[in-house]
């Protein structure tokens, strides 16, 4: 997968994004570069996954997470925590601290640890694909 | 005559250790407001130690709120020992009471089974819970602590739910503008399995007030 983010650019969220979009159209595409560079979906063929930004894309046929199947979910946030950085940390009371090469593992599993991550990554692209749909009404 | 809290504290688990500072407020509030509060912590939260005290009619135990380890049919305390478990415990012991969990999963099915054996109300979480950093698991604490801090001025269950809610919409606002949407979602995850008697029935009643 393609990454295009600007070299020296801020690793800001996305939720800053969409703050900052208010002020500054101009401000989007550099502020959301990371998040639009990660998976959101698939492609409507299903034979590859879909950046956000191919998913905020109307001329890109994507499928979006409600259309996916449980294989394509699961692989979908497998591969976003593959390409989390390295500092990728989540602590699960009870099971200790889950580091990227574990938390791909437990998701490709579908344990129930693999389970919750999947849940949580399922937030993230809502709240992404939700925010990036707002910064392009801004856009417009 | 006001009755008393029995809190009991998993101080020996590492991952709470961002709880204290709320349950200290907490139970600095339930003094204030004229509660008797009895902590038992470390090698005290065990239920040898804690049933007979929440069992006892002369303790006069109306609220039960703990913070530890959990799993669906267990809250478990020191050592990750069993505190309360499905079948392991006397009705007396939670018996119109308020029982408050800080844990994971015991929304799960202990919860209900609190609530069959007359718990009047309780709140608890579900599902697993999780951070990526300490501002994360701090802002848990501390949107739960706001479910204590509401029945401690008077407020009913459905208040202290409701105060629950507005208080993990709150932080999570302020994750997600401190640029921290990691934290954010999981708070929106925790926040997903909160279960009071507002979410269902199962879990007791939304009119209860702390006696």
């Amino acid at each position: 997968m393609p990454r295009t983010k600007k070299k020296g650019a801020p690793a800001r969220s996305v939720a800053s994004a969409a703050r900052l979009a208010q002020k500054s159209a101009a401000d989007i595409v550099t502020l959301e570069e990371l998040e639009l560079d990660l998976p959101a979906g698939f492609t409507a063929d299903g034979s590859r996954m879909a950046t956000l930004r191919e998913v905020l894309d109307p001329k890109v046929p994507t499928r979006t997470l409600r259309q996916l199947s449980e294989d394509h979910r699961f692989d979908l946030a497998a591969k976003r925590i593959e390409m989390a950085p390295e500092t990728f940390r989540l602590v699960i009371p009870g099971h200790g601290t889950i580091d990227k090469v574990r938390g791909v593992t437990e998701v490709r599993d579908r344990s129930r640890i693999g389970r919750h991550l999947a849940e949580l990554q399922f937030l993230a692209i809502n709240r992404a694909t939700k925010i990036g749909k707002l910064a392009r009404r801004q856009e417009r | 005559m006001s009755g008393t809290v029995l809190a009991i504290e998993a101080t020996d688990q590492p991952e709470f250790t961002g709880a204290w500072q709320y349950r200290n407020g907490v139970i600095m509030l339930l003094n204030q407001k004229g509660y008797g509060v009895t902590v038992e912590d470390s090698t005290n939260a065990v239920s040898e130690v804690v049933s007979p005290i929440a069992a006892d009619p002369t303790q006069n135990i109306t609220f039960i709120s703990g913070v530890g380890h959990g799993t669906p049919n267990s809250f478990l305390g020191f050592a990750r020992q069993p505190v309360f478990q499905i079948n392991q415990y006397d009705p007396e012991v939670v018996e119109n009471k308020i029982i408050h969990l800080t844990s994971c999963d015991t929304g799960d099915s202990l919860g209900p089974d609190f609530v069959q054996n007359g718990c009047i109300a309780f709140f608890g979480y579900s599902s697993l819970v999780s951070w990526n950093d300490d501002t994360t698991a701090a802002g848990w604490f501390e949107c739960d602590a706001a479910i204590d801090v509401v029945l401690a001025n008077g407020g009913s269950a459905q208040d202290a739910h409701g105060a629950a809610v507005k208080a993990f919409s709150d932080k999570i606002n302020a994750l997600r503008n401190a640029n921290n949407g990691a934290g954010a979602d999981c708070l929106e995850a925790i926040l997903s399995c909160l279960c009071s008697p507002v979410i269902d029935p199962k879990y007791g009643r939304t009119d209860v007030k702390l006696t």
